[in-house]
């Protein structure tokens, strides 16, 4: 069986041909022996998947309703909590006013400080600061390495998998294969295919 | 429509009504809201099970979706039917579920137990309607088996499956749902129904053999 020929076998299963295509099908069925057994197993796994009938859990639109209040007040609250840090026009100019004075008084006082009172710069934070500043009278490292340390700083630890499930839902979102694939489900076949040897 | 599904799509003057209720969730109206979760409840709530495999999950699910539902019930545009539009928000929300599980998994090194098929969660075990034990003990078999083979599937592939074969949405509403053209909603129902096949063999002739 070829693969139009599975592919029209599957649509007369789901209900997809219309009248004369499925006369047509059903015809060749009769006169094809190797067609009516492929048919055969096709319908037959389509049988055997059956799943059985799942009641609805109790309270289930109650427990939605809930959790939307529960949304609402959330907000509501967030909201309040918010305007109690809104104050009148007249106080705010007067804050604005206090905070330019303080800044320049602080440059005017900066301005007459020796060097040694000055405060320090910041302690680094990255890995290639700190080896900037701890060992200054080491020869300059080469350009890669000092590159391979920012890109190790800006890539997500691998054991974040809400990162790496959010890069790729996020870049590559909307992107098809011919299949008609994503590329996240194309990379998350590959992943499982070699995790597991399963087979798509 | 598909054969053996256990429903079919609302007909038209359901969606008509679903669209006015629709209008006034946008709105914020609350009561809209419930009637909306009242009205779909069960489908999304099956699908979901379908999808995850797992009861409780599924729930958490299908409630989150209804809520992201509510949310952006504002920007929904009139192009497809409001049930399609549920269903595409319940079952993107499962397909990035049953994503992030995989990623656990293969960072966590460790395979799917024997027997099962990947991202099968814990089995559910629903009363039977058979007319005596042995037939209850065979249908409770039929069901895990297929239920195995469900969760060995590539989410893409399971999510086409559930659609088509137990909810029964036509293609074109399939290919609505998940964004896909429907030359891939096609080629991913062939996938699925040759691992299905497979799968179910291999089951049987395990079982046979043990």
């Amino acid at each position: 069986m070829d693969r139009q020929d599975e592919r029209e076998l599957l649509k007369l299963l789901a209900g997809e041909l219309d009248a004369d295509e499925t006369r047509r099908v059903r015809r060749r069925l009769a006169e094809e022996p190797e067609l009516a057994a492929a048919w055969e197993r096709l319908r037959g796994t389509w049988r055997r998947v059956d799943l059985p009938s799942e009641p609805l859990p109790p309270g289930f639109s109650g427990r939605v309703m809930a959790q939307l209040r529960d949304e609402a007040n959330g907000r509501r609250g967030v909201a309040a909590r918010l305007a109690l840090w809104r104050a009148p026009a007249w106080a705010q100019a007067a804050g604005a006013a206090m905070l330019a004075g303080g800044v320049a008084l602080g440059v005017v006082l900066g301005q007459g400080l020796a060097p040694e009172l000055l405060p320090l710069p910041a302690a680094p934070s990255t890995a290639v600061e700190r080896v900037a500043v701890e060992a200054p009278e080491a020869p300059e490292a080469p350009p890669n390495e000092v590159a391979a340390a920012s890109v190790s700083d800006a890539v997500p630890a691998l054991d974040d998998e809400e990162v790496l499930a959010d890069v790729y839902e996020d870049d590559y979102d909307g992107y098809l294969d011919s299949d008609g694939d994503t590329l996240a489900d194309a990379y998350l076949d590959a992943l499982s295919s070699f995790g597991e040897g399963e087979s798509s | 429509m598909a054969t053996g599904v256990e429903e079919s799509a609302p007909p038209a003057v359901e969606e008509d009504e679903d669209r006015a209720v629709l209008e006034r969730v946008a709105d914020g109206d609350a009561e809209a809201f419930a009637l909306l979760v009242e009205r779909h409840q069960e489908r999304l709530v099956r699908v979901c099970t379908r999808m995850l495999g797992d009861r409780e999950e599924a729930r958490d699910a299908a409630q989150e979706a209804f809520l992201k539902a509510f949310r952006g019930a504002a920007d929904y545009r009139p192009r497809g039917k409001v049930y399609t539009w549920l269903y595409r928000i319940a079952v993107n929300h499962c397909l990035n579920k049953l994503r992030r599980r995989r990623i656990v998994r293969f960072l966590s090194l460790s395979g799917p137990a024997e027997g099962t098929g990947g991202d099968e969660a814990p089995a559910f075990d629903p009363a039977t309607d058979a007319p005596g034990p042995d037939d209850a003990l065979e249908s409770r078999q039929r069901w895990q088996r297929a239920r195995r083979a469900i969760a060995g599937l590539p989410p893409n592939q399971r999510a086409v499956l559930v659609l088509a074969r137990f909810e029964g949405l036509a293609y074109k509403e399939i290919a609505e749902v998940l964004g896909i053209t429907l030359g891939a909603v096609e080629s991913r129902l062939v996938r699925a129904m040759r691992n299905l096949s497979a799968a179910m063999e291999d089951d049987a002739a395990k079982e046979n053999g043990a």
